[in-house]
């Protein structure tokens, strides 16, 4: 395992050396050579770095480089008289570079407080956004895991019911299908739950998967009547079967949720490997599928262009299926977009917040170095009065830049380094969406490296170049005795200043609205109503099997004991039976027609549907609103009876008691044109409204009594009385008694699933909290800083003012005045990229829009004030000075 | 003679030098020179020394191309590979002749115990 990844990280720095050497053989080296001996140089470099990585890669990495960035640094003959000795005098421009960067050196270790805040604050930044690009590298740039996985592609799209499995042969090189399932394996232990799926038996080939063990599934394993085989994944084969090596060919006997009574055995082929990565979690047990129909996924015939395909798929089932309508199409999306899509919007913003948070720290060391290169204007006066080019003090400079940011990138890489094996975990866990690859892809690779190191880069030059227009002038300014005269700061430098504070302001004022807009949302969702009370409701999932019980009777007869049996659990308050549980799956509407009046047309709406059994409503906490409940005469010989929610009685019977009245489920879409109309039910009852999830509007709610219906699978729903342990075992102990081999499934607390739903807004919230709070410290920090030196640079003046009798209050006023002008700009552009950021966090806002007058001025205002006082204080303390003591100094 | 009068061509550099030097028991690859300087002398040479002075080195015609299965070395055996032509061994011989003259002056002006074999 280390070895595996040692070898990797070798690798990646025997292939980022490789590049960045290449780039440094152009620069050094006369095009000539380069093109006669490039490829000579590159290939001894990569001898020379290989033999060296041998010994340890940091170490060989070091001892490589060091040789290599020598060996650059000498001087070639130039000419033949440069061949001897003798011509080696004078400066060469790499020697000038190497006492540049001893020097900067030196210049650090001075002030070592200063180091710290010019290199750590962008360090910090450079680790932010190293271990944000980490998460969006692993999930919206680097392709899946698969090869040539361009071509992978999800078939969606209405007419894509259509679509029979002979029909794709010639889009598809394989087309994978594939149906979840859970099987309860039973025998060896304790019974157990474990998801897996049917799937096409060549699948393997499609994601070019290799068995750990054993192999995988043979074409003929899929057809009906062979014997059933399963392969199993990597955590089952450790967990059930101890990672039995010799465990091919042994069998293991599971029950499925659609099969026949007894438990099938089913052939271990093969295990799957540990690494093995797939978009959903139904992995545990795979088995070869038998006639599939519907057509997921698959690999798309090389060559042959989505669109194109899509047309091809699209024209196929429009031939099958003449009564599709006209504007169905397929669609082909391509694997990776869809399983990144709900991710991206939120992984992009949160790049963008880390972005800034580097612009802001970057701008911090900025001003510092703006002030400290006014403070070194003697110094580079002097050295220029004496002959240095200003070429010359410009690398310099430059070099200077570049060593702060190179410092600034290692640090904040290895900050990054110590932080990114977290990621993984966290990334999931808030934006809901497994990690391609699995959580250990989130990690440093090349690309990662190299996006950092060309921001490094970027960060450096601005570093370098940005006290240089001063300092070229600086020359200039010495001749003329400004600079000599110490003290009067050009005006120049002074504005660069300013900007850079003003920048400073308006981007934390943009991240603390992010932050504050994401907050709220926050707040918005946590209070919510989801129309019941999820607290202390446990949840579980039973199905029965259709040879046990071949009719709705004897179903029926299943669930009154199973939900009889756990009413009379002592600790359980009250219990439910129901198709489905808000927030813990996606609903689909389906359509319905109500009747308006007698002889009136009808109405038509879309709603989501509900089985439920009688207590549905009081164990939920739902209200109701008019009407009954379900009750146990509700049977199927009666006349069949619903409850809806009062936005879909709304929808139907706007200005009517919909008590009475009667309405329908109307056919899906895709369902086949000869299926049953369904029966018309009238309603008996009125309820509130419930969320599906926490945001969008109420989708409208159909209920129908579990008598009335006829369902195999069904969702046990306890209150626990208050202060009661959890009732789930209390109901495995129920179930076992009604039916030992039926399994309870999918058991969780109802409190914790829509608390997760929460998770991505939480997550955002708290990020860019914390994002926020750097950068706005930062910006009080940069403010205080530009005043001090402001103060301090004008002692004179000020000392002057005041003997001519100038007042405490109006000196510190004339640095207010300066400051806030800085500050009022800065909120300005602020507040403007405080929207913007909203409209980009868009569908991450709930609750509050992006231009919120509250937020934006509330936070105006706290910035103002705290400005306020980050100008007041060096302002006060310059104004407090003995005016007599200054002039004398 | 050229080695009669070495004063008269002023010293070549330690680089050049050893990489002569490097080649006077026949054609090397840049690989092999780099390893051979640095197993003889210690001086640590990089690709961009190796190749740059080879560079000059052949455009003067003290070192040519040779084919490349000519010169040792299993995993280099794609990379150029180079020998001595006369001029260079010319060159060598002089500067060879130059130090060890150089090197005997101590030893007369009884600066340094006298090396083997000259009484």
């Amino acid at each position: 395992m280390s070895g595996g990844e040692g070898g990797r990280i070798r690798r990646y720095a025997l292939s980022a050396s490789l590049l960045l050497y290449r780039q440094l053989l152009r620069l050094r080296y006369p095009a000539p050579l380069c093109q006669r001996f490039g490829a000579d140089m590159e290939a001894l470099f990569r001898l020379m770095l290989a033999e060296e990585l041998e010994r340890g890669t940091l170490r060989g990495l070091v001892r490589a480089w060091w040789r290599a960035v020598r060996d650059l640094g000498h001087p070639l003959p130039a000419s033949a008289a440069a061949l001897h000795d003798d011509a080696r005098r004078g400066t060469h421009r790499l020697a000038a570079v190497r006492d540049d960067i001893a020097y900067t050196f030196r210049s650090l270790l001075r002030d070592v407080r200063f180091a710290a805040v010019v290199v750590l604050v962008p360090a910090v930044g450079v680790a932010l956004t190293a271990m944000v690009f980490a998460v969006v590298n692993a999930y919206l740039v680097r392709p899946l895991p698969y090869p040539e996985s361009d071509r992978l592609v999800a078939v969606r799209g209405i007419a894509a019911s259509g679509l029979s499995w002979d029909d794709v042969d010639g889009v598809f090189e394989r087309a994978v299908s594939w149906d979840l399932d859970v099987f309860s394996l039973v025998g060896g232990g304790e019974p157990q739950l474990v998801s897996g799926a049917w799937i096409t038996p060549t699948f393997l080939d499609v994601y070019d998967v290799r068995p750990a063990l054993g192999r995988g599934f043979l074409p003929e394993e899929g057809r009906r009547g062979s014997p059933p085989v399963a392969l199993i994944s990597d955590r089952l084969w450790r967990e059930r079967f101890g990672a039995d090596r010799a465990i091919v060919g042994r069998t293991f006997s599971a029950y499925m949720s659609d099969r026949p009574d007894a438990p099938e055995s089913f052939t271990i082929v093969g295990v799957l490997p540990a690494d093995f990565w797939y978009f959903n979690s139904y992995t545990d047990v795979l088995a070869p599928i038998v006639e599939p129909r519907t057509v997921y996924t698959g690999r798309l015939r090389e060559g042959l262009p989505r669109e194109g395909a899509a047309e091809l798929l699209t024209a196929q089932a429009h031939r099958r299926r003449p009564d599709l309508p006209d504007d169905a199409v397929v669609e082909l999306v391509s694997l990776h977009d869809e399983h990144v899509a709900t991710v991206r919007p939120m992984l992009l913003v949160v790049q963008g917040a880390a972005l800034l948070v580097l612009l802001i720290a970057c701008a911090n060391t900025a001003v510092l170095l703006l002030v400290r290169a006014a403070a070194r204007e003697r110094e580079l006066g002097v050295r220029r009065a004496l002959g240095a080019q200003t070429s010359r003090l410009a690398r310099q400079l430059l070099t200077e830049g570049l060593v702060l940011a190179a410092l600034a990138g290692c640090i904040g890489l290895a900050l990054a380094a110590f932080g990114v094996h977290a990621l993984g975990a966290i990334a999931e866990q808030s934006l809901g969406r497994s990690v391609p690859g699995g959580p250990g892809a989130i990690r440093f690779d090349a690309t990662v490296f190299a996006a950092t190191a060309a921001v490094a880069a970027l960060i450096g030059i601005v570093f370098g170049l940005v006290p240089l227009p001063g300092s070229a002038r600086a020359a200039l300014a010495s001749l003329l005795g400004e600079v000599g005269r110490g003290g009067t700061d050009t005006r120049r430098r002074q504005r660069a200043r300013h900007v850079m504070v003003g920048a400073e302001v308006a981007l934390s004022l943009a991240l603390l609205t992010g932050a504050a807009l994401m907050v709220r949302s926050a707040v918005h969702l946590q209070r919510v109503d989801p129309g019941f009370r999820p607290d202390g409701i446990s949840l579980g999932e039973v199905g029965v099997r259709q040879a046990s019980y071949p009719d709705t009777a004897a179903r029926v007869a299943f669930f009154d004991r199973l939900i009889d049996g756990v009413r009379a659990i002592p600790t359980i308050q009250s219990a439910a039976l129901v198709s489905a549980v808000p927030f813990t799956a996606r609903f689909a509407t389906i359509g319905v027609e109500a009747e308006v009046g007698p002889g009136d047309p009808t109405r038509r709406s879309e709603t989501v549907t509900y089985v439920v059994g009688e207590g549905w409503f009081d164990t939920m906490e739902i209200e109701r609103v008019r009407g009954r409940d379900f009750t146990p005469v509700d049977v199927a010989g009666a006349e069949p009876v619903a409850i809806v929610s009062e936005t879909l009685a709304r929808r139907l019977w706007p200005d009517q008691d919909p008590v009475g009245k009667r309405l329908r489920t109307l056919p899906r879409a895709d369902a086949p044109p000869d299926a049953q109309p369904a029966p018309l039910r009238r309603v008996v009852g009125v309820v509130a409204d419930v969320r599906h999830a926490l945001t969008g509007p109420p989708m409208g709610d159909l209920y129908m009594p579990l008598r009335q219906t006829d369902r195999a699978w069904m969702h046990v729903v306890v209150r626990a009385r208050p202060g009661a342990s959890s009732p789930l075992p209390a109901i495995e102990e129920v179930l076992h008694r009604v039916d030992p081999v039926v399994p309870l499934s999918a058991t969780r607390q109802l409190g914790d699933v829509v608390d997760d739903a929460m998770a991505p807004t939480r997550f955002l919230a708290a990020l860019l909290t914390g994002f926020s709070a750097f950068a706005f410290a930062l910006a009080v920090i940069g403010l205080y800083g530009v005043i001090s030196y402001a103060a301090r640079q004008r002692r004179r003046d000020i000392a002057i003012r005041m003997a001519l009798g100038a007042d405490r209050a109006s000196v510190a006023r004339l640095f207010l005045r300066q400051g806030m002008a800085v500050v009022v700009s800065g909120i300005l552009f602020g507040t403007f990229g405080g929207y913007a950021l909203g409209r980009a966090l868009g569908g991450q806002l709930h609750g509050v829009a992006p231009g919120d007058p509250l937020t934006h001025v509330l936070l105006a205002f706290v910035l103002l004030v705290t400005a306020a006082a980050a100008i007041w204080l060096p302002a006060r303390r310059a104004a407090t000075a003995q005016p007599m003591g200054v002039l004398r100094e | 003679m050229a080695d009669s009068d070495p004063g008269a061509t002023p010293p070549l550099t330690p680089v050049v030098f050893h990489i002569l030097l490097s080649l006077s028991d026949g054609p090397l690859h840049g690989y092999g020179i780099m390893k051979r300087v640095e197993a003889d002398s210690g001086l640590a040479m990089g690709p961009g020394t190796v190749y740059g002075s080879l560079n000059r080195l052949l455009e003067w015609g003290w070192v040519r191309e040779v084919d490349p299965a000519a010169a040792p070395g299993e995993d280099v055996r794609r990379a150029r590979a180079f020998e001595l032509t006369r001029a260079g061994r010319e060159a060598l011989k002089t500067e060879a002749v130059r130090i060890a003259r150089l090197a005997r002056m101590p030893e007369v002006r009884r600066l340094a115990p006298q090396t083997g074999g000259r009484r």
